[in-house]
């Protein structure tokens, strides 16, 4: 096969268009810099592979604080719902989360033209085969075509499509998505460069066509009225003109716990077919009633696929069990007794690479350049993914720019605790988002999100400076607010003052715990501030124990504080670090 | 704790408080310069300043008195112990001058220096050599296992083992909350709230309990302070020497011998005990000295943990121990124990002591090991154990901050406010717990550890 080099040399390629992909492309593109985007298949960007949910607890503010740093996923969210859903309106504003379901096909569509939009990007469809690299340097790509791709910086978003393998019951095979192939090779190349790699699972559930399900026996969930948007940039009356579908509820019977119990065997995770962990906060239902017997119902949501369809999804049946067994399971259950299964539900093994091996920016420290953003990195969810997408996409930009990267703040927003917590403490599981990680939960609401994060969009070229000053009319309204003046009602631009408003009441609501936090994260500060040299040799001091060298050299932290993140250092070895840092300063001082 | 400022001026006498030629008085931090010109005369300016040179000043009253006429060697950043801007004020040792110096420096914002606190901030600035950043490196670990047995973090302690339940009771309350707030798909029932109530009320009595123990706690370890008073001339002195085991207090048949309140440790049983002789409750004394004795005497009682109020046998009980005896009674704190003991058993009775009170004699020592196992039970009644007792300042901060987040968390949950914050009490009251258990932010540690060097150094 000849070998062709492509011409034109770009600053970046990004591979896969899922949710990481065409934020990493489209951000890149916006920040002024040449983009490739590669992908096996046009036809499945952006592609809702499992739920047609966007949102929830938790991820729900990652894709606020994702459009306030100036990504897609919640515009795109807005312009593809069918349903609109604030979760937890029991509990107060902090753990509020917005959701949406939306049509798949127009969630795809709408991102397909975005790409094709967008300045500075070209897509491609092609795969992407191994590194291209010269001795350890990374040049770029190598596609199955044989197509070599130059680019400064390459971001890997390959999602579950690395080795991929599916599991309907006892039957098997190699897929990165039911009906599009894995992507083998590429998985060998990183990890043959020096890159742990790991296995990780997880699974879907059946699809059903709604003609055949008994709407009477479940209960309907309107969808919220008015619907409240993902993005500052969608207009929320055009909006509120828009159609709206119901969700439906209904729950398993004690007879479908029977049948799982009986037909075990049948699956690929029970039958001993899958080894690999899958999440256990998204867990399929033969693992709901093998670790929860004592619960005699599982509720089930039926969520419409789309528009012109009436596929609908079966969320709460994630399984790997046999075919048979998934139809006697929906069955069991009376308002779905008579429906069909047009897709069976199944389970999906794939390599991930341990993101220890990242660095905050999600750049590799094995192989400068590299960049790795979604599933790939351990975690689940679009909005993960899509998050980790534009962080990468954003420091890559950064890099070769020579400017400061962007490393949010574990307080500062939920992406910044993600992307904290992957690289210091790395998966055993798929990792998702709650609001319980954060630890200050009461400060980084879905409510000011622009509020804590647009001025770093601003900064780094993500918000355009004609918007940038209807952004600082808005903070103006939020900091009178905060003060009990309401003189302003309106703003010129995307942003309202109603939500000002609404952010400076939480903050007052949450008052005292906040500032609590705030000292927290200044006392925080101190450990910071001590930075630990990048060729600091750990194997020299004796007080640490081999486990905390060993940690210590792989993740090299920059400062103490990073250190003390990092899971099973004990205390004492902080100390000994800050006081062999301290003398070693000191000695230097001297020195000069 | 050391960490909570690392720059703000700090001040502290770094000789010894008894009375000597010359005494050192140190400061170090931000500002030092310009709060120092508050009271030294002439006026220094920093840019003047020749560091380690030794400079002749005045130290000032705020009413423009001269104090003391004193030595001061001014260092400046980064080029002093600490590594920060310093002062050494050489004055003349007396106390007076030591206190009022020292009272100064604080009205104008020093801040009075913690233990250790100038060697922490002379390892923060990395301003010690080769040989002391190893000593100190020995240090850490000399004293990571003195708190081994001292409280905390290393297990097998009766404290330790509780902080550890309350972590898991927090833990396991919290994970209800958290796993309703994060749970997308309403899958978790409702919480049962009176029994999560229950839960949080017994929470919240447990480590009132250990919170409370600090009182006594602390007591073990400061000393129990123990008041001898009664009439006068009914032999408190000759207790007092007989519990502290020799001739302290002056004895003497004439009523108002000891004039002033004496002080004596003695251990009984393991327990430290600190006490004091009053002068008599003499309510007709007439002479002045006298009476400012006994004006000393309230204040002791009122401080005191235990006070033994002695009645003399050989002596009817007269309408002035009687009044002594109200007296003491409403002057004594809420908490402390007050025991009646009756004095001069050797001698012929006048009265009978009343059933069951001590009876001793001081001559013979008759009763006086009765009178000690009383003083020893005070120590060790009821629910309170050595062993799981709050004897930390920090520990006891910790426990009542958890405490108080507790109590938040129940009267939110109380009154169905939203669980998000009925969590985040919840886990304010774990980190401050976890501050306990050693699961602490590393510097507060590392600040403890040098709080065991002596003061100014």
């Amino acid at each position: 096969m000849n070998k062709f080099i492509y011409p034109q040399k770009y600053d970046i390629t990004v591979i896969g268009a899922g949710h990481a992909g065409c934020e990493a492309a489209l951000i890149c593109s916006k920040l002024g810099l040449q983009t490739i985007l590669i992908t096996q298949n046009l036809d499945t960007i952006a592609q809702m592979s499992c739920n047609p949910s966007i949102g929830g607890v938790g991820k729900g503010q990652i894709v606020k604080e994702i459009d306030a740093l100036g990504g897609i996923m919640g515009i795109n969210t807005d312009k593809s719902a069918l349903n609109y859903h604030m979760l937890n309106t029991s509990r107060g504003p902090a753990v509020r989360s917005p959701r949406a379901q939306c049509d798949k096909k127009l969630y795809h569509l709408n991102m397909k033209f975005a790409l094709e939009e967008a300045e500075n990007l070209r897509i491609i469809q092609d795969e992407a085969q191994e590194l291209w690299l010269e001795g350890s340097c990374l040049k770029g790509i190598k596609s199955a075509r044989n197509v070599f791709y130059e680019s400064k910086a390459v971001i890997i978003t390959s999602g579950t499509f690395l080795k991929g393998i599916i599991h309907i019951g006892h039957f098997s095979f190699p897929g990165g998505r039911y009906n599009d192939p894995p992507s083998s090779s590429l998985s060998d190349s990183i990890s043959q460069a020096g890159v742990k790699r790991g296995r990780l699972k997880t699974g879907t559930p059946m699809r059903l066509n709604g003609r055949t399900i008994d709407f009477s026996l479940c209960e309907k969930q309107a969808p919220d009225s008015p619907a409240e948007p993902f993005s500052v940039f969608t207009d929320k009356e055009k909006l509120n003109s828009r159609i709206f579908l119901p969700c439906w509820i209904t729950r398993t019977e004690k007879e479908t716990a029977e049948i799982i119990s009986k037909n075990l065997s049948s699956g690929a995770l029970y039958g001993g077919k899958i080894s690999s962990l899958g999440p256990r906060y998204c867990p399929s239902i033969e693992d709901k009633i093998v670790k929860f017997p004592h619960h005699e119902t599982h509720h089930i949501f039926l969520e419409p696929e789309g528009f012109q369809t009436l596929e609908y999804y079966v969320n709460g049946l994630s399984t790997s069990l046999s075919e048979e067994t998934q139809t006697l399971i929906v069955k069991s259950i009376p308002a779905l007794k008579n429906a069909q299964i047009i897709r069976p539900g199944y389970a999906i093994e794939y390599d991930y690479f341990d993101p220890q091996n990242l660095d905050f920016t999600l750049e590799s420290k094995i192989i400068p350049g590299l960049y790795l953003a979604g599933q790939v990195n351990g975690t689940t969810g679009y909005e993960e993914a899509a998050a980790q997408g534009l962080m990468a996409g954003i420091n890559a930009c950064l890099k070769i720019k020579r400017e400061e990267p962007l490393i949010l703040k574990r307080h500062e927003a939920y992406i910044g605790v993600m992307i904290d917590d992957l690289i210091t403490k790395g998966v055993d599981e798929p990792y998702r988002m709650f609001t319980s990680r954060a630890e200050h939960r009461l400060m980084m609401r879905q409510d000011n999100a622009d509020i804590r994060l647009s001025e770093i969009a601003f900064k780094i070229g993500a918000l355009h400076k004609n918007l940038y000053s209807s952004f600082k009319a808005y903070l103006k309204v939020y900091e009178e607010a905060s003060k009990n003046k309401k003189n302003i009602k309106e703003i010129l631009g995307p942003w309202r003052a109603e939500n000002a408003y609404l952010a400076a009441k939480n903050d007052a609501e949450y008052c005292a715990y906040i500032e609590r936090s705030k000292k927290e994260i200044e006392k925080a500060k101190v450990l910071e501030k001590v930075s630990i040299p990048h060729d600091f040799d750990y194997g020299k001091i004796k007080e640490l124990s081999n486990e905390a060298k060993q940690k210590l050299s792989r993740l090299k932290p920059k400062n103490l504080s990073d250190a003390s993140r990092i899971p099973g250092l004990t205390l004492a070895e902080i100390q000994f670090l800050w006081v062999i840092i301290n003398k070693k300063r000191g000695a230097d001082e001297k020195g000069n | 704790m050391l960490l909570k400022n690392t720059e703000d001026l700090i001040v502290s006498l770094s000789s010894g408080l008894e009375k000597s030629a010359v005494a050192l008085i140190r400061f170090s931090g931000k500002d030092c310069v310009k709060t120092v010109n508050f009271f030294l005369n002439p006026k220094v300016e920093k840019s003047k300043i020749v560091p380690g040179q030794i400079k002749k000043v005045k130290i000032i009253s705020e009413e423009g008195e001269l104090i003391d006429n004193a030595l001061g060697v001014f260092y400046i950043s980064p080029k002093s112990y600490t590594g920060q801007d310093m002062l050494e004020l050489f004055c003349h040792g007396s106390p007076y001058i030591i206190k009022k110096t020292l009272s100064l420096a604080h009205k104008y914002g020093a801040r009075q220096a913690l233990p250790g606190e100038f060697t922490f901030r002379a390892y923060i600035n990395g301003k010690l050599n080769l040989s002391q950043a190893e000593a100190v490196n020995d240090l850490i670990n000399s004293e990571t296992e003195k708190q081994h047995k001292a409280a905390i973090s290393q297990l097998k302690g009766d404290l330790s083992e509780k902080i550890k339940s309350y972590r898991e009771k927090i833990i396991s309350l919290l994970a209800e909350l958290e796993v309703r707030i994060d749970d997308t798909y309403e899958e978790v029932s409702d919480l049962d709230k009176k029994s999560y109530l229950a839960r949080l009320e017994e929470l919240k009595q447990d480590i009132s309990r250990s919170a409370s123990s600090f009182e006594k706690g602390n007591l073990i370890k400061k000393g129990v302070n123990t008041v001898i008073c009664g009439l006068p001339n009914c032999g408190k002195s000759s207790l007092l020497n007989r519990l502290a085991g020799y001739e302290r207090a002056i004895v003497s048949p004439i009523a108002g011998t000891t004039r002033d309140v004496v002080e004596e440790t003695a251990e009984i049983a393991g327990y430290k005990f600190s006490f004091s002789d009053t002068a008599g409750l003499n309510k007709n004394a007439k002479d002045e000295v006298e009476k400012e004795g006994i004006k000393r005497s309230e204040k002791a009682v009122k401080k005191a943990d235990i006070v033994i109020f002695v009645r003399d046998l050989s002596q009817k009980e007269s309408k002035e121990e009687k009044e002594a005896f109200e007296f003491v009674t409403a002057l004594k704190s809420d908490t402390a124990k007050l025991i009646e003991a009756f004095s001069k058993s050797d001698l012929p009775k006048a009265r009978e002591p009343k059933t069951g009170f001590p009876v001793f004699s001081s001559l013979t020592g008759e009763g006086i090991e009765r009178l000690k196992d009383i003083l020893a039970d005070f120590c060790a009644d009821g629910n309170f154990s050595y062993s799981s007792a709050v004897t930390s300042l920090r520990h006891y901060e910790s426990l009542s901050e958890a405490l108080c987040a507790v109590e938040k968390a129940y009267e939110n949950a109380f009154k169905n406010g939203p669980m998000e914050i009925t969590a985040e009490n919840l886990r304010q009251s774990l980190s401050s717990i976890g501050e306990i258990a050693g699961e602490t932010v590393p510097e507060d540690i590392l600040a403890e550890i040098f709080s065991n060097f002596c003061v100014g150094k």
